[in-house]
């Protein structure tokens, strides 16, 4: 299969969806557009229409089958909720709208705030930042302005070497110094590791729990108060929440700041890498500290309420990725407490079930009971110039998605497996088949999978010359 | 209801598997202080027809634009979308599919955004740009970083005509790396960048901000202020909000930018409440690698035939870590796409046709009250009113007209209303527009 560039395609006439306008000689002419706009295609709606469906085919995404990324939670995304996001009343409403014109809309954001409080045991959550790592840089800004106040100059932030590679980096950007902890020979964090930073330089340590190698950091409550005693906080990176939801909550591990992934947990889709959304939830202490506006509920009324001088601002125009917001909205309604719950049993059944199916075949570096995700290694593989990366696309021959490779990256030749609540048995023991079937393969005659893959669009990519080359436009 | 496809024979078979009797031992590793102990204090699930009632009988609390004669832009506009669009782009393949890290299984989603980067910079007349930010301003804030990071400086010039909620942002992003912001005002009789004072503030300055047209719909002396700027060696970066008027108005590269950034939301993305949207973020091939974010690239696969793949991913969060050019991960992928296929339904020919028509539009009120500044504008200005500004939007919301008052961002601007013109409106709507504002002007 293969779709020619849209650049490629012999120009003909652009459908009119406007009566044709003639330049205006009103309009002052130094100011006027020189370059020509000769760049864009010319093409008619149909052309135009069948060039992006034969491109959409190309991809593969969650309804068409299975997608084991790790840590990416890529469960089914509900049509209810696409079909409602769509609707007039949702869609052509303007941010400045008069407060007294949208009270659906707040009152639906006000009380998806308050779900995610009680979903999570925080105490205010803001709905403003567009995407997880948004989320991240949010709650460091808050944690930089609280600390600021207390006149304390404190500037380390402690990450676990099994971190999402945005913790890091957001710290870094909310102009902390970072530190990276090796995790303990459990796969979790190494309390021998943070003890030395435990002092009045430690701003906040980032935990994700369950952490990436899907495990629960079990010595949380002793982690929390490690860091509240010397006045540190504790920051809590959502993504891997969807097997814990109506289990455990971040609140009562005693996180006092976390960011939610709704395009994961919560079923808004991932748009190919987005639009997202990333809200902040806090603790009491830190609620003053929450971009503004904050959305209040006062004498049967909702409104936006911009006073709050110890905010950190706006970290966003307006007030956050609004259709995404939605789509959570519903989902939370649809499944309600007991659904939730749910959720966190059956993502947790399903990853356990295919760490064992999988334990006999494959080596599992951390081998224990996991939550929503669990790391494999195929390191045993590499005397046959076997790598991650070749099983990955020979799993692309057999008609699913890869899961995660090389991350995290205190796993050698990872592959990370998260099958999320939407999947069926069927297809849990297909994917044990197809890994069974992929290694065999390798060790019998290993250029199949160095050839791999033969059945996809293309055959494998050469992303290093994409980036020597670096042709980035037509 | 929920979406759990296993039986309750299926889930008892893999409890049996695991040597487990109940699903909950699967929590055993969690400590008992901090499970919960009770159920989560939310409603009961309800399925699609409740939902759908639920959501319905909500919206009765809401207006939309269309219950308006609509002419409220301020960084967020009303604009036509083509049906074409909604269709195409609401593919499940582009919808649920995740960040194309396997190109393989993406091509898809890469071409789509190769094309987007392509298409992009023609109509900014830049040589590279990456796959979206999450809005206009954020991509503004990552510009400022950015200008900061090449020229190694730490002073950066703000134009008060930027759209405030864009200021508020950079303010916000500016604390964390120690950046100092300094503002600078508007002519009071021209609306635009006063250049007296800009040329007086401009030692030691990486770059100065500015939008254009800028928050009052005022067009910006582009030439002159790119002599200004780049006579003091500071980077000039114009945000572009309403990027339809760069079909008639002179884009960022034809005054030399060094950074261009702004919002696309006018392409298609639809009003949403403002978000999601997406912002851009553009600029010379030289500074390729200090670009935040994703970039497609083009190369070919075993079999030499053309193939999409993401490039310079040494430069992002999840290769350099604490040393990202920036922490963006997710960003705004599905809304670029769009912009895509907007541009490419559209092509030239609407592009220009929907920018003349909203200019004209807004030339009819032009010529019966003229404007607040004495300045040329695109499709957006202020008109001076008699009666305090928000007393004359309640008069004419009575109408059912919708205007903006800017003096909620702008005290000084207490006279004045914001009249923004797209193709939405009909030459009716504006002669009613027109009719009802006489009294006011």
């Amino acid at each position: 299969m293969y779709e020619p560039s849209i650049f490629e395609k012999r120009p003909g006439r652009s459908t009119e969806y406007i009566e044709e306008v003639e330049t205006n000689p009103s309009f002052p002419i130094t100011l006027k557009r020189r370059t020509s706009l000769d760049g864009l295609p010319k093409l008619g709606e149909s052309e135009v229409v069948r060039h992006f469906i034969n491109l959409s085919r190309l991809n593969y995404c969650v309804d068409n089958g299975f997608y084991p990324l790790g840590s990416c939670t890529m469960k089914y995304n509900p049509k209810v909720s696409e079909f409602l996001a769509e609707r007039d009343y949702f869609l052509d409403i303007h941010p400045y709208m008069d407060e007294e014109d949208v009270q659906g809309t707040l009152k639906l954001l006000y009380e998806l705030e308050s779900a995610l409080n009680e979903i999570t045991g925080m105490d205010a959550f803001t709905l403003q930042p567009a995407a997880g790592a948004h989320g991240e840089l949010t709650g460091l800004l808050i944690a930089r302005s609280y600390f600021r106040e207390k006149k304390e100059n404190r500037r380390i932030v402690i990450v676990p070497d099994s971190a999402h590679g945005t913790n890091p980096a957001s710290a870094k950007m909310a102009g902390f110094d970072v530190i990276e902890v090796k995790s303990s020979n459990k796969g979790l964090v190494s309390l021998s590791e943070i003890k030395p930073f435990l002092n009045e330089n430690l701003a906040v340590i980032m935990l994700t729990n369950p952490n990436t190698l899907g495990l629960f950091e079990e010595d949380i409550l002793e982690i929390a108060e490690l860091v509240h005693n010397v006045g540190g906080l504790l920051y809590y990176d959502g993504a891997n929440l969807n097997s814990i939801m109506g289990i455990a909550r971040p609140g009562d591990m005693k996180f006092d700041i976390i960011h939610l992934n709704l395009h994961k947990t919560f079923s808004a889709p991932h748009g190919g890498g987005g639009p997202g959304s990333g809200p902040v939830g806090v603790k009491k202490e830190l609620v003053d500290f929450l971009p503004i506006p904050r959305i209040v509920f006062k004498d049967g009324r909702y409104s936006f309420d911009y006073n709050h001088p110890r905010s950190i601002g706006k970290v966003k125009c307006f007030y956050g990725n609004f259709s995404v917001l939605i789509k959570a909205y519903f989902y939370i309604r649809l499944l309600g407490k007991e659904g939730l719950k749910r959720v966190g049993e059956i993502s947790t059944l399903n990853a356990n079930y295919l760490q064992k199916r999988l334990g006999d075949i494959i080596d599992i570096p951390y081998k224990r009971l996991c939550k929503h995700e669990f790391v494999a290694s195929v390191k045993f593989l590499k005397p046959y110039g076997i790598r991650a990366l070749d099983i990955a696309k020979r799993i692309i021959d057999k008609g699913v998605h890869p899961p995660t490779v090389y991350f995290p990256l205190i796993v050698e030749e990872a592959l990370m497996i998260e099958p999320t609540e939407t999947e069926t048995l069927e297809s849990l023991d297909r994917f044990v088949e197809i890994i069974k079937e992929v290694i065999e393969e390798g060790k019998r005659n290993p250029e199949v999978l160095k050839e791999a893959p033969v059945n996809a669009p293309i055959r494998r990519v050469d992303e290093a010359k994409a980036s020597r080359d670096l042709r980035v436009i037509w | 209801m929920d979406y759990i496809p296993l039986s309750e024979e299926d889930i008892r078979f893999i409890l049996g598997t695991l040597g487990l009797e109940d699903i909950g031992e699967l929590f055993s590793d969690i400590p008992e202080e901090v499970k919960l102990k009770r159920d989560l204090n939310l409603h009961r699930g309800i399925n699609e027809v409740e939902l759908i009632r639920t959501i319905e009988d909500l919206s009765r609390l809401n207006r939309t634009t269309s219950d308006y004669l609509w002419f409220a832009g301020g960084g967020c506009y009303r604009h036509f979308i083509p049906q074409a669009l909604n269709e195409v782009s609401h593919r499940q393949e582009f919808y649920t599919s995740y960040t194309p890290y396997q190109p393989e299984l993406s091509q898809g989603t890469l071409q789509s955004l190769f094309e987007y980067q392509t298409m992009l910079c023609s109509l900014l007349d830049m040589e590279v740009t990456n796959d979206s930010m999450y809005d206009g301003a954020t991509a503004t804030a990552e510009a400022m970083f950015m200008a900061c990071d090449i020229n190694k400086k730490h002073k950066v010039l703000v134009a008060r005509s930027l759209h405030p909620e864009y200021r508020s942002v950079l303010n916000t992003y500016a604390v964390s790396r120690d950046i100092v912001i300094e503002e600078v005002p508007f002519n009071p009789s021209t609306g635009r960048v006063d250049d007296i004072i800009l040329e007086r503030k401009l030692d030691g300055v990486s770059c100065f901000i500015f939008q254009n047209p800028n928050f009052f719909g005022v067009i910006e002396d582009t030439e002159l202020l790119k002599e200004i700027v780049h006579s003091k060696d500071s980077f000039l970066v114009p945000v572009i909000v309403e990027p339809l008027s760069l079909a008639i108005l002179s884009p960022p590269g034809e005054y030399e930018a060094d950074i261009a950034c702004g919002e696309l939301q006018s392409f298609g993305l639809g009003m949403r409440f403002g978000g999601p949207t997406a912002g851009f973020l553009a600029t010379k091939k030289i500074y390729i690698r200090r670009l935040p974010g994703r970039i497609v690239g083009l190369t070919n696969d075993l079999n030499g035939k053309p193939a999409y793949a993401f490039v310079l991913q040494t430069r992002e969060q999840h290769i350099r870590r604490a040393s990202a050019t920036s922490n963006i991960c997710s960003n705004e992928a599905l809304c670029a796409i769009k912009v895509a296929i907007y541009l490419s339904l559209m092509g030239e020919k609407n592009l220009k046709s929907l920018a003349w028509r909203n200019y004209n539009l807004a030339l009819m009120v032009y010529n019966e009250f003229g404007s607040y500044f004495n300045s040329p504008f695109f499709n957006e200005f202020l008109v001076r009113t008699r009666v305090p500004a928000s007393e004359v939007k309640s008069l004419l919301k009575k109408k059912r007209i919708m205007v903006l008052d800017p003096s909620r961002w702008y005290e000084e601007l207490h006279d004045a209303i914001l009249l923004t013109f797209t193709e939405m409106n009909t030459e009716l709507e504006v002669r009613s527009l027109v009719e009802e504002l006489k009294p006011y002007v």
